[in-house]
């Protein structure tokens, strides 16, 4: 869960979803991963570059192009495993955001989806075998 | 998965490509390009793919019995990646030829598949200890009606081959429940006094710096040294890792609480392994507490992984199985066959390093 906040400080403009969100909504599941929507727009993503190179070792990161043309990124972090929906973020993030809330985790603000919007988010997953 | 010696499919076709190609000869090591070759010709696998294999089988920090012995780099866990195939030379390792003679039936089975578990090639089985397996399985040959809970005992639970610490439901593990298992890698705090803060105003910042070419430079302290990682992660990743934690980010003012829990008081890191054994030192600011740094070490990521692991049943009934089975034939020749190639072929890993 640090990791979100760590984005969250750096700046990074995202919605939480998955496991994670779900445990920040208060279900008892554990978390295996965090699954960030991130904002789609070039100066987000350069953020979103930048904070990645901070906490990837070695800063093997993809480019700002590609986190802009791709639809899921999953990086090994030194908080964890981080899986980035860049194409959900630049297909439904507005309707992400309708709802979502601000969630304190070690006191900084992390932007949470909706459980509904999780659960449906979760449903489709697994209904097409994959993001 | 074979049947007398538990090995994989495709572990089992490159031993047997590595029994082709060395003619017979059990001592001949040959060009890893020739080995790759005989494998795509015999299964179809690429030598891209069939290198990855080959290489996993070679590496001591990956399985406990190695059934491929490697001549030349086959990579360390600074940097895992291997010569390329003409640079390297292989053959089937003691135990390697023991589950060649087994599959034939030119032996008693071997229980290598059991040991090795599955983990080292993404599956889930854990390994154990090999050893302590040998002990359990003839403890009970001697005497099939011990129970399940001394078996167990005898066996151990789950076993890290790079040495590093477990935590998790065991018990359950044991029972053959899907279980998340923690590898954590080994810290120590080396006991070497960490300076006062006021210490450091001794000297002012300005003051700092180069000495002059005739001052030796004393050692630097190492006040945690790293002394295991789990085994796909490299020696310079987990540095890195370190080191990103304890550089200054422009948050740590804003995001004081956040910042506290992330940020290291590290003013070294330094990598002093040497092949296989793992040691980063690492060396911590004034001030700092030694334990509080190892835990927040200890919950980087790379230093701690978390993976589900699973035996196909409960570990007591796999070995009552695999020796019921096989009781017909001497189990107990075999086991020790299987001892002594294991030991062989760490004297040998030994020698090369």
């Amino acid at each position: 869960m640090l990791l979100a906040a760590v984005l969250a400080a750096e700046d990074v403009s995202f919605v939480l979803v998955g496991g994670a969100a779900l445990y920040l909504h208060g279900q008892p599941i554990p978390v295996a991963d965090i699954d960030a929507v991130p904002a789609p727009g070039a100066s987000n993503l350069a953020r979103l570059y930048a904070a990645l190179a901070a906490v990837v070792p070695g800063g093997r990161v993809p480019s700002v192009r590609s986190l802009g043309t791709a639809d899921v990124v999953s990086l090994r972090t030194s908080y964890g495993r981080l899986d980035c929906l860049l194409g959900r973020g630049r297909r439904d993030w507005d309707r992400l955001r309708v709802g979502a809330r601000l969630v304190n985790v070690s006191g900084t603000g992390v932007m949470v989806a909706s459980a509904a919007a999780v659960t449906a988010l979760r449903r489709e997953h697994k209904g097409t075998g994959g993001e | 998965m074979s049947d007398r010696s538990g090995a994989g499919l495709v572990e089992l076709a490159v031993l047997q490509a590595l029994e082709a190609v060395t003619a017979g000869r059990p001592q001949a090591n040959v060009p890893s390009a020739r080995a790759l070759a005989e494998i795509e010709e015999r299964i179809g696998l690429g030598p891209r793919y069939g290198y990855q294999v080959l290489a996993d089988l070679a590496r001591p920090w990956m399985i406990p019995v190695r059934t491929v012995s490697g001549l030349g780099n086959f990579g360390d866990r600074d940097f895992p990646e291997p010569s390329e195939p003409p640079y390297t030379k292989c053959r089937p390792s003691h135990a390697g030829q023991l589950i060649l003679d087994a599959e034939a039936g030119r032996l008693p089975p071997v229980p290598v598949g059991l040991i090795n578990g599955t983990t080292y090639r993404g599956g889930s089985q854990p390994p154990l200890e090999p050893f302590r397996v040998l002990a359990a399985l003839r403890r009970l040959l001697d005497e099939p009606r011990v129970s399940d809970a001394d078996l167990l005992r005898v066996v151990g639970l789950p076993y890290s081959v790079t040495g590093c610490d477990l935590a998790g439901d065991l018990d359950a593990l044991a029972r053959g429940r899907r279980t998340a298992i923690r590898q954590t890698g080994r810290i120590s705090i080396t006991g070497v006094p960490v300076p006062d803060p006021a210490d450091d105003r001794l000297v002012p910042p300005d003051n700092r710096g180069w000495t002059g070419w005739d001052t030796p430079l004393p050692p630097r302290p190492v006040h945690l040294m790293i002394e295991s990682l789990p085994a796909r992660t490299t020696i310079n990743d987990a540095a890195r890792a370190i080191a990103q934690r304890a550089e200054p980010r422009r948050w740590h003012g804003s995001h004081a609480q956040l910042a506290g829990r992330t940020a290291l008081p590290i003013a070294e890191v330094d990598d002093r392994s040497i092949g296989y054994e793992v040691r980063i030192g690492v060396q911590l600011r004034p001030g700092a507490d030694p334990a509080l740094v190892r835990d927040q070490i200890a919950a980087i990521y790379g230093v701690s992984i978390e993976e589900d692991w699973a035996f196909p049943a409960p570990l007591a009934s796999m070995m009552r199985a695999w020796v019921d089975r096989y009781r017909g034939e001497d189990l107990g020749a075999s086991l020790t066959r299987l001892e002594d190639a294991i030991r062989r072929d760490r004297r040998r890993e030994l020698r090369n390093r």
